[in-house]
């Protein structure tokens, strides 16, 4: 009997977090890749003026620019695979995917400057503006995935509601 | 004056020791997110492993014998099987991370792809287990391990707003972006990396290694109370350095290299080399101490010959046991899994498995068969037992919130 108990508590619990996991909006998700890629852009801003002002080694830079760089793709997988039911929401992936591919694009130039290839100084500028860039869609993605989450809540608590929001 | 010299080298040892890539990933990942939010962990962490290395390292001194051995002989063979199976897959997980931690540092310094220095890596750290004299091994990794003083050094260069930090400490719980959920998922990685199990194996193993006696139980008392908390200040000054460069410019850590990054803004490339340094000590001497701990686990509870100071050819079981998990560390990280996850996985089951070892040991630390009148005092069982309920909430809730947070993204 106590076996039993426990079986059906550890499912529970398992298909408790599958729904809370697997219930991630759109927006969440678009929201956690802008992120992620904003952190990449600015890890790879700071190590690129630390090169410059010659407090890191050429090494560690290269190598930081490299985990960057990783991070950047895994974010931008992450957006390109986002499914959304909603205009908005493929209008901000669109934009967030954007975004991503010029903080790539920098990173990547800041890498081949590592390597002796163009001036590591000009990949600066393109740096910070990717990072600007993904700071608002990371504050719209928020705004969003805020409204959905609370959507999503209203929907739960009475159902009727979120039947007339889907009509509307 | 030898005496004394012992001693100061035990606690600069254990200060250098206490850092691992568990410490230093997770601390760097909580301060780039909390802030100084979860400092308190650190605290409850050190403590706990004071008190559980403590108690450790008495029971191995009075009755000696190691934590595994006793544990198979307080439990039975198959209650011991199945705690064996749960520690050692953890210290496994463990060494992986650590030996994938030394190929992440040696990048650091050279840029060479990671993939390139594992293989490296692990013969390194078999060749040194199986060369070198245990307390060579220990001392060397333990002192050049200190270099990472340097993150302290670098929280004051960086001139933080320490009213701000000390409000962060003092005023533990969640920004207002981070769910409550992932709050507490970090709580108990911290706690895990802090009380490693493996630490624990090491540290009462050690203990026979070194053939210690009643006698030495004031020198390891000392190592222990003055080691572990100044090693829990270099947590927290890797935590602080994330808080301040990091945190404000929305840079969560992910990788090694985001978390030199504070230490090269405050003192440059002399900084940067000792950080470096550091953490190749830490993660190299952690990597010996884990595999140590594979082979420590295994032989103790099998009952084979044992032991750095037995010839290899005299623990053979002993170390052919230690042979067998470098390579699977090495065919794990081959996989092309980031370490840095593994350590992030590793800390949390640390913090899933502890009860399985801590209670053994509590309760042997009470039993006057083993300690005769060096069973554990009113006040250790106290802290004992609240530790026990600590670590029992915090084994508990570690895979539901592992689930429900994403593992903490």
């Amino acid at each position: 009997m106590a076996r039993v108990a426990t079986s059906v508590a550890v499912v529970a619990v398992v298909a408790l977090a599958a729904a809370l996991t697997g219930c991630a909006s759109a927006a969440s998700t678009l929201n956690d890749a802008t992120g992620q890629g904003l952190a990449a852009v600015q890890t790879a801003a700071l190590v690129v003026e630390q090169e410059l002002d010659d407090r890191t080694f050429p090494t560690t830079a290269t190598a930081t620019l490299g985990d960057a760089r990783r991070e950047l793709v895994a974010a931008s997988t992450a957006a390109s695979e986002t499914d959304v039911t909603a205009s908005s929401d493929a209008e901000l992936r669109e934009a967030v995917l954007e975004a991503l591919d010029e903080g790539l694009r920098a990173v990547n130039d800041a890498r081949d400057a590592m390597a002796g290839l163009g001036s590591l100084e000009a990949t600066l500028p393109s740096l910070e503006q990717a990072a600007e860039q993904l700071e608002d869609l990371e504050a719209q993605a928020s705004t969003a995935a805020q409204t959905a989450a609370a959507s999503t809540a209203g929907a739960g608590a009475e159902p009727s509601a979120g039947a007339e929001v889907g009509r509307a | 004056m030898k005496k004394l010299f012992a001693v100061a080298l035990g606690i600069l040892t254990a200060i250098g020791g206490f850092v691992d890539i568990g410490d230093l990933v997770t601390n760097a990942v909580v301060g780039s997110r909390f802030g100084l939010g979860l400092a308190w962990v650190v605290l409850v962490g050190v403590v706990g492993i004071c008190v559980y290395a403590q108690m450790s390292g008495r029971v191995a001194a009075v009755s000696g014998r190691a934590t595994f051995e006793i544990i198979r002989e307080r439990l039975g063979p198959r209650a011991g099987l199945a705690n064996l199976a749960a520690s050692f897959l953890i210290n496994l997980l463990t060494v992986t991370a650590e030996i994938g931690g030394v190929a992440l540092a040696l990048q650091l310094a050279t840029s060479v792809d990671p993939m390139w220095w594992i293989p490296v890596a692990a013969f390194g750290v078999w060749i040194v287990i199986w060369r070198a004299r245990f307390d060579l091994l220990e001392n060397v990794t333990g002192l050049l391990g200190l270099t990472l003083i340097v993150f302290a050094v670098a929280l004051f260069m960086l001139s933080p707003d320490w009213g701000s930090l000390a409000d962060q400490a003092l005023r533990p719980g969640p920004p207002a972006d981070e769910p409550v959920a992932t709050y507490w998922f970090y709580a108990i990685a911290l706690f895990g990396a802090a009380m490693t199990p493996y630490e624990v194996f090491f540290f009462s193993s050690g203990a026979i290694e070194e053939k210690w006696t009643e006698k030495d139980l004031a020198k390891s008392r000392l190592n222990v109370l003055v080691g572990f908390p100044l090693g829990g200040l270099l947590s927290i000054a890797i935590a602080g350095c994330a808080a301040v460069v990091l945190l404000p410019a929305s840079i969560d850590v992910t990788s090694l290299s985001q978390v030199v990054l504070p230490v090269a803004e405050a003192g440059g490339k002399v900084a940067l080399s000792f950080a470096i340094v550091g953490i190749l000590a830490a993660t190299f001497g952690a990597a010996l101490e884990t595999t140590l701990s594979s082979g420590y686990t295994l032989a103790q509870y099998f009952g084979w010959s044992w032991g750095k100071f037995r010839r290899p050819a005299r623990a053979a079981r002993f170390h052919l046991a230690m042979i067998v998990c470098i390579l699977v560390a090495v065919a794990i990280l081959a996989t092309g899994v980031d370490p840095i996850l593994v350590t992030e996985y590793s800390v949390v089951f640390s913090a899933v498995a502890l009860p399985l070892t801590y209670l053994p040991i509590l309760i042997i630390a009470n039993d006057r068969e083993y300690m005769g009148d060096k069973v554990n005092g009113r006040g250790m069982n106290l802290v004992g037992t609240i530790y026990l309920v600590i670590i029992l909430v915090a084994a508990t809730a570690a895979i539901p919130l592992l689930i429900v947070t994403g593992a903490g993204a």
